[in-house]
């Protein structure tokens, strides 16, 4: 047929673009096919945001000193600025214009060996460092004096004080100056107050200590303001931690960025500026390039992307992946589904949910809102209403079981995000839907359906073998639209029917009798 | 019954079993265009085809398309004969309303419960509303009379009325089987609720095999009469009809479903463009021996005459 012979044609032709190109790839260029273990680095990049005033604009950024001689590469991105870095005392990115106006967006980027990114521990440089005793008044200094006796009392040495000092603020019930300091540093600090109030108690019980800005290293490609944490000065060192988690010596995934006091960021001529962080850890390869701009950007298209823009590329390349996976539970398997992009929908909502609590909050919301039809049933309402009040009663329950959770302490782990929400609304308006068009049996039969397709698709992406083979070949995509095409001509029986035909032999025989 | 989990592909190869996606990919999809899909989809235009073509199909009374239309079912429409509520794109017979006559200020239905007409309005809207339509698109209700089952079918059946389903391909009317409701699949024909598939000869109309809830029947359940044997009334009608029916629609696979009224005869009901497998299962017969026959037959003798397909159809189909 001739048809036949075209669709070979296509799918021959786009495996062997796809597949080529991604075995060029590994065999020309030394992309790994697998994940890396470790990255030994990671690129951090920097982004400015803010609105010029038609005005001269400079822009500085600290940068951080104790990286100046590691750094593998850097790159400073911005259209229509003077660049250059200043070095001395401190380092600096600084981006000059004579008149800017509108939106700005500045990056700057940075590839650092993973042991230096990480380190802690600091030399104690011209600085003699001296324990301040802060200012306070009246009952505060009174709850200071208490706490600090109390914690010196507990501790051995300068990082369990530190450590004390930490946890005391952190969960102050019971403790009530613990109370009444936090409160205090609200006040001063707002949502900064923790570093402030632990470097400042540290002065009060004689150890020197100083706020210090980190960037959080993470691997999900979203942007985050940077942190503030505090030095202290141990055993002739300057050691930084992380008041927020005490627990920790050192959490693996931060980096320590400037402790400038002349500020983090400083912007003339524009008004509410924004600085932000994205980080991705870096597979070394045989040929190490710089950032970007060197491959052409057809081969490594990823790398020619801001760090910040990747993440939503991330979702649209995983897609095709779980199209595939219904398209096969579908055709070659014959489970009903509600929909061929629901599963995937589903999949993706699963991926920013872990996906039992995803499934548990799936099914008691969709418990709860057939509940609640039938209620509605008996009113005799209109569709159309019928299946708003059912959306506008999973929002609430939505509300409801996130409140609930959090209490629960589920909070750490159930972080909705608006994504998921629309696709359980719209799932639980289908449902009802589906229910009161073809009954119960066949509504439930695809939902099952679509769930446990979307576990399936859901395990195919969030593979970390999947998403490193995905992301550094693109290309592979090719193979995968072949791959659906020819499954688009596939005639064979369904698994499903062997089951549903299973008596059929029997029921052919019987007739002959 | 075997008891066992799976056939084999092997198996039902062997037995000409045609699965949905041999059936998408090598019949529906060459032989039935999007475009003429309307044809059958609405119900309505399925109705001004047939009556163009001078095919026996129920009366239309009414067509309803706002909520107030309803009050037409009570001052315009004669509720002695009864008459039947459908949604023009419904399928499967969702949205059905059957009703049977009046009682004071109610209607009752097909099965003798009352309903208000409060309730009626409320059905009728959720029609309008497109509950039952593909996609949710409005919609409106097409109201028919009633037709006047046979009593030889009546017989078979409990309430409800059977019809009787007959896939025409590229013509030739290749398999037929009768649909019968039971007391287990509450009056409908529904063949996943338990009502019976009964094949039916091509030749002489006579039911050759029945077919629920995935065994071979050939008693009626709920009687427990011999069904195998009893003909159906008509059937010389009924074959032309629907071939003649299915060339209307342009659709070179599709299902024709008629209902056999006491006096007039085989009346054509609706048409499906996409017409379900389980038609195998009733007859007890792979459709893929007799599709392949078909494609064979055409290419030997060519196009032939509408009672040339029939009779080739009735010499060669036979359940053997």
């Amino acid at each position: 047929m001739k048809g036949n012979r075209l669709l070979l044609l296509y799918a021959l032709l786009l495996t062997l673009v796809g597949g080529g190109l991604a075995i060029w790839k590994v065999a020309a260029r030394g992309y790994s096919l697998v994940p890396g273990k470790v990255a030994n680095e990671w690129m951090v990049e920097g982004r400015v945001v803010f609105q010029a005033k038609e005005e001269p604009v400079k822009v500085s950024l600290a940068l951080p000193l104790h990286l100046q001689d590691k750094v593998v590469a850097s790159e400073a991105a911005s259209v229509g600025y003077g660049f250059q870095h200043e070095r001395g005392d401190d380092w600096k990115a600084v981006w000059t214009a004579r008149m800017r106006t509108g939106k700005q967006r500045i990056f700057y980027r940075l590839r650092v060996p993973e042991e230096a990114l990480t380190v802690h521990r600091f030399q104690i440089g011209n600085e003699g460092p001296e324990a301040k005793e802060p200012t306070y008044t009246g009952m505060t200094k009174e709850a200071a004096s208490d706490l600090v006796a109390r914690v010196t009392a507990r501790s051995a040495d300068v990082s369990s004080l530190m450590r004390q000092l930490a946890l005391a603020l952190i969960t102050p019930e019971g403790d009530p100056e613990a109370g009444v300091l936090r409160r205090y540093y609200e006040e001063e600090a707002g949502a900064l107050w923790l570093p402030k109030a632990v470097k400042e108690l540290a002065g009060m019980s004689g150890v020197a200590a100083r706020e210090v800005y980190a960037v959080r290293l993470e691997r999900d490609l979203i942007s985050h303001p940077p942190i503030r944490v505090v030095e202290y000065v141990q055993a002739g060192e300057w050691v930084v931690f992380d008041p927020a988690r005490p627990d920790e010596i050192w959490p693996e995934d931060l980096a320590v960025w400037s402790r400038s006091d002349a500020g983090l960021l400083v912007v003339e001529g524009g008004v509410d500026s924004s600085l932000t962080f994205a980080t991705a850890p870096v597979r070394v390869s045989k040929n190490r390039n710089a950032l970007s701009g060197v491959e052409p950007a057809l081969v490594s298209m990823f790398n020619a992307l801001p760090l910040s823009e990747r993440s939503v590329f991330r979702y649209v390349v995983l897609i095709p992946l779980g199209v595939l996976v219904v398209v096969v539970f579908r055709n070659l398997i014959g489970l009903e589904t509600m929909g061929t992009f629901m599963p995937v929908l589903l999949a993706l909502a699963f991926l920013e949910i872990p996906m039992l609590q995803a499934l548990s909050l799936f099914a008691v919301v969709l418990a709860v809102a057939l509940i609640f039809r039938f209620q509605l049933s008996r009113l005799h309402l209109l569709v159309v209403p019928r299946v708003a009040a059912c959306v506008v009663m999973v929002a609430l329950l939505m509300l409801l079981t996130s409140v609930l959770g959090y209490r629960v302490g589920f909070s750490t782990s159930l972080q909705l995000t608006i994504f998921p929400i629309i696709i359980l609304a719209w799932t639980v308006e289908r449902m009802s839907l589906l229910w009161e068009e073809e009954g119960a049996t066949s509504a439930l039969r695809q939902i099952i359906g679509s769930v446990i397709v979307a576990a399936a698709a859901f395990g195919v992406m969030e593979s970390r073998y999947v998403q490193h083979l995905v992301f550094t070949f693109p290309e592979l995509l090719l193979v995968v639209l072949a791959l659906v095409m020819l499954l688009g001509r596939y005639t064979g029986y369904r698994l499903m029917e062997l089951r549903r035909f299973r008596e059929v032999d029997e029921l052919i025989k019987s007739k002959g009798a | 019954m075997s008891g066992r989990l799976f056939t084999t592909p092997g198996t039902l190869r062997r037995l000409g079993v045609i699965g949905l996606n041999e059936r998408n990919g090598r019949f529906i999809l060459p032989e039935n265009r999007r475009k003429f899909y309307e044809r059958v989809d609405s119900k309505l235009a399925t109705k001004k085809l047939a009556l163009a073509g001078e095919i026996p199909t129920p009366a239309l009374l009414a067509i309803l398309r706002e909520p107030s239309d309803t009050r037409r079912l009570w001052s315009e429409i004669d509720s002695e004969r009864g008459f039947v509520i459908k949604p023009n794109r419904g399928s499967g017979g969702k949205g059905v309303i059957v009703v049977t006559g009046r009682e004071e200020e109610n209607f009752v239905k097909g099965s003798g419960a009352v309903m208000p007409q409060e309730e009626m309005q409320w059905q009728v809207s959720n029609i309008l509303g497109g509950l039952y339509s593909l996609g949710g698109r409005r919609d409106f209700a097409l109201v028919e009379e009633r037709v006047s089952t046979h009593p030889k079918l009546a017989a078979l059946s409990y309430q409800g009325a059977p019809d009787v389903r007959i896939i025409v391909y590229r013509g030739y009317p290749v398999m037929a089987m009768l649909r019968v409701a039971t007391k287990k699949s509450d009056g409908k024909a529904n063949l996943h609720q338990g009502a019976l598939g009964l094949g039916v000869d091509l030749a002489s109309g006579e039911i050759c095999h029945g077919y629920s809830g995935r065994q071979a029947v050939s008693v009626h359940p709920d009687t427990g009469s011999e069904i195998l044997g009893r003909e159906v009334p008509f059937w010389k009608e009924a074959l032309p009809l629907a071939v003649k029916a299915a060339a209307l629609t342009d659709l070179g696979y599709v299902g024709v479903d008629l209902m056999v009224d006491e006096e007039k005869g085989p009346l054509m009901i609706e048409m499906n463009a996409r017409p379900g497998l389980t038609i195998q299962m009733a007859n007890g017969a792979g459709l893929l021996p007799r599709l392949e026959t078909v494609l064979s037959r055409e290419k030997s003798v060519g196009e032939e005459s509408p009672e040339e397909k029939i009779n080739f159809a009735q010499e060669t189909f036979v359940v053997s």
